[in-house]
């Protein structure tokens, strides 16, 4: 899996090229997890990411629980309608801050950063 | 210490010794045969045995007839200085027994009607009655009197609780309603408060939810103080002790299913699979029980999430199923506790409280190096159960050990009743045990104790226990029956007076939802009727056309001695129906296509 990552006014964005499921949620884990540095602003875009099984979900509440321990933040973005709504069913919407662009996620994890 | 030349109001709970008539006195002697001379005045009136929904029993004209030696009573009253001493004037009696030896909680159906009582009060209170059961309404806090809070919370384990109340009561009843809430329940249980994990293929529950109007919010994680920000155990334990027992009466295929997959989630996140034992919490999101983010509750086993399976769920899902895999699990259970929970050497309380590797954990939270009155005796009647299943000497040992042990701590020898949460070693210099907190008795712990001594004195026949399984039910039937609002209270003082503060107020709460209440009922009317009077016992049940496992719908009402209960009588829709085995308590149902309604009537052997 090559996830693709570049810096925007200091933060980290983060595309996922795949969905997130029990087949791919590992590998994802493995490679975004240690570029979760303390403090730093994190912007993850689901643009090319159709579906999220629970595993999938799973990864990204352990980003946004690391982030949140060091003083980090998360932001979400090209999140499809389906992975609202999963997101949404299970409970878990509240845990993230969604932006419509990569632009508006970037500015609005640094306005939370912040404040 | 100050000078007791004070009055002070108390209750003495005893047995009569002596009655002069002419001088108003009676002697009155407590269980650990201490003596009182009680007073009667012009004042002094009687209240006999009164069930829920039952009018004022007054005795007071037959007080003298009832004041006869051996008689168990109650005397509410008065201690008054005098001299260097105190004199009791009694103000209420209170008769637990109809005649000497005559109690009414050991008739036939005095726990039915209760059970039948109380689910009554908890569908008034949570839908406005058995016409229109809809869970969306539901919620977990309910007032004194039975109204609901305007707190949009509902728990997932508080659905659970109430879920198993109405199954058993329908067991008991056959009454169409109490298993319509049950079954709406499980349903609504099923569609709001699971999370299926596909990729692990597990099933988790929710703590609960909020609802606003239409609106919800889930709950994920517990934000109950002691587990917060986890998954704890026992939450997922419970979740299941409604929806199994649901299936003993239905055999509903998707119940089992939920049941199997949240027994995965137990043996893939929770069990130790290098020392043994389950975990008490596990990460939420990680669903590691070593997380740091678990804190206090990282790597930690406790009485809940090691014992609590069996009277739970797991004992049920064994009579319904008879499968052997949780017969195992029982056993495995049983030995556990026997194995790390007696902690003798220091304290006549277990230990409930442990690092994974079984060192005791003296240091947790509100625990600390306490031990709770109810999971003692709990732990005495699980095995009792369990030894019926699979007989093995260390747990009758232990379950007679703990059985004559706790009176001597745990017990109220004054006024009756079992205390709450005690230290579990005295201070030097101490003569007594200290209470935690308070020296309130709950509803709960009661509870513990009469299946606990019923239990015992149903198996083993030592009078003993059946004097105590008595006196624990006297108290419960005596002090906790609420006859103005219904249903039972939460706590009461240590002489037996209601206590309604706080959380210990209400109907409904985190704590409080027709589970325990109604579980005592059942079961009590089971080892009541078919071990101590020798009596029979109808249960109703209402399959799921094909949804028993070979449409055998096993009847065992709990696990007994083995011989020691058969089927007499079984009828499908009020016909007789021949096709059952008396001894192995299973009924053939019929191959119909609609939900019959079976009735079986069970009745001791005399084994």
């Amino acid at each position: 899996m090559d996830i693709s990552t570049i810096q925007r006014d200091g933060v980290t964005v983060i595309g996922l090229p795949c969905n997130l499921d029990g087949t791919t949620s590992n590998e994802a884990q493995e490679k975004i997890m240690p570029l979760l540095v303390k403090e730093c602003c994190v912007v993850l875009d689901l643009g090319q990411c159709d579906y999220i099984s629970s595993a999938g979900l799973r990864v990204l509440l352990m980003m946004a629980k690391s982030l949140g321990a060091s003083g980090g933040k998360l932001g979400l973005c090209g999140v499809s309608s389906e992975i609202r709504d999963i997101m949404d069913m299970t409970g878990f919407l509240d845990f993230f801050k969604i932006y419509d662009t990569v632009d508006g996620a970037v500015e609005g994890t640094l306005k939370e950063k912040k404040c | 210490m100050g000078n007791m030349n004070f009055e002070f109001s108390d209750t003495i709970a005893g047995y009569v010794t002596k009655f002069d008539k002419e001088k108003r006195v009676f002697g009155l002697k407590t269980y650990d045969g201490r003596e009182f001379s009680v007073k009667l005045t012009s004042n002094t009136f009687a209240k006999g045995p009164r069930n829920l929904e039952e009018p004022w029993c007054d005795y007071t004209g037959k007080m003298d007839a009832m004041l006869v030696k051996d008689q168990f009573i109650y005397a509410v009253g008065i201690f008054y200085p005098k001299k260097d001493n105190h004199e009791f004037e009694a103000k209420v009696l209170v008769f637990p027994e109809k005649e000497l030896n005559d109690y009414r909680f050991e008739e036939p159906d005095w726990w039915i009607k209760q059970a039948r009582s109380i689910a009554d009060f908890y569908i008034k209170a949570q839908f406005g009655g058995p016409a229109n059961i809809d869970y969306s309404i539901y919620r977990t806090m309910l007032s004194l009197s039975g109204e609901r809070k305007a707190e949009p919370r509902q728990e997932t384990d508080t659905i659970s609780r109430l879920i198993y109340g109405m199954a058993s009561t329908f067991l008991l009843t056959g009454e169409d309603r109490f298993l319509d809430a049950a079954e709406r329940g499980t349903q609504y249980l099923r569609d709001h408060m699971r999370f299926y994990d596909t990729d692990e293929n597990i099933i988790y529950w929710y703590h609960g939810i909020d609802r606003h109007g239409d609106k919800e919010h889930k709950v994920f994680a517990s934000e109950f103080g002691d587990d917060y920000d986890g998954i704890p155990m026992y939450e997922q334990i419970y979740a299941l002790a409604g929806p199994t027992q649901t299936y003993r009466a239905n055999g509903d295929p998707a119940i089992m299913k939920d049941i199997k997959m949240t027994i995965d989630l137990f043996d893939r996140f929770f069990l130790d699979k290098k020392n043994g034992g389950y975990f008490s919490h596990i990460d939420p999101v990680t669903l590691d029980p070593r997380a740091e983010s678990l804190g206090r509750n990282r790597a930690r086993k406790n009485w809940n999430s090691l014992g609590d399976h069996a009277p739970a769920y797991l004992i049920n899902l064994w009579l319904a199923t008879g499968d052997p895999k949780y017969r195992d699990f029982l056993v495995s259970t049983a030995d556990c506790i026997v194995k790390y929970f007696p902690d003798y050497e220091h304290s006549p309380f277990v230990q409930e409280k442990f690092h994974e590797d079984w060192s005791h954990d003296k240091t947790w939270g509100w625990q600390q190096n306490r031990g709770v009155v109810g999971h003692n005796l709990k732990i005495a009647w699980n095995l009792m159960r369990i030894n019926s299943l699979e007989g093995k000497k260390e747990y009758v040992d232990l379950a007679n050990k703990i059985g004559g042990i706790m009176p001597t701590v745990g017990m109220d020898v004054q006024r009756g009743g079992w205390y709450d949460v005690m230290e579990r070693e005295m201070a030097k210099g101490e003569e007594c045990h200290r209470f935690a907190w308070h020296d309130r008795k709950a509803w709960w712990q009661q509870e513990q104790g009469i299946l606990a001594y019923q239990i015992l004195y149903g198996v083993l026949k030592d009078p003993k226990n059946q004097q105590l399984a008595r006196e624990s039910a006297a108290f419960y039937n005596s002090f906790f029956l609420d006859h103005d609002d219904g249903a039972v209270y939460f706590n009461v003082l240590n002489n037996g007076i209601p206590f309604l503060l706080g959380n210990e107020r209400l109907k409904g709460s985190h704590s409080m939802s027709a589970y325990h209440s109604i579980e005592l009922c059942y079961l009590s009317q089971v080892y009541i009727n078919l071990l101590h009077t020798k009596q029979p016992l109808d249960l109703y049940f209402k399959p799921w056309p094909r949804g028993f496992d070979g449409s055998t719908l096993r009847v065992e009402p709990d696990i007994l001695p083995k011989g020691s209960v058969k089927i007499d009588q079984v009828w499908v829709d009020n016909n007789p129906w021949k096709n059952f085995d008396a001894a192995n308590l299973t009924v053939q149902l019929p191959n119909v296509d609609y939900r019959p309604k079976i009735k079986v009537r069970l009745v001791p052997t005399g084994k």
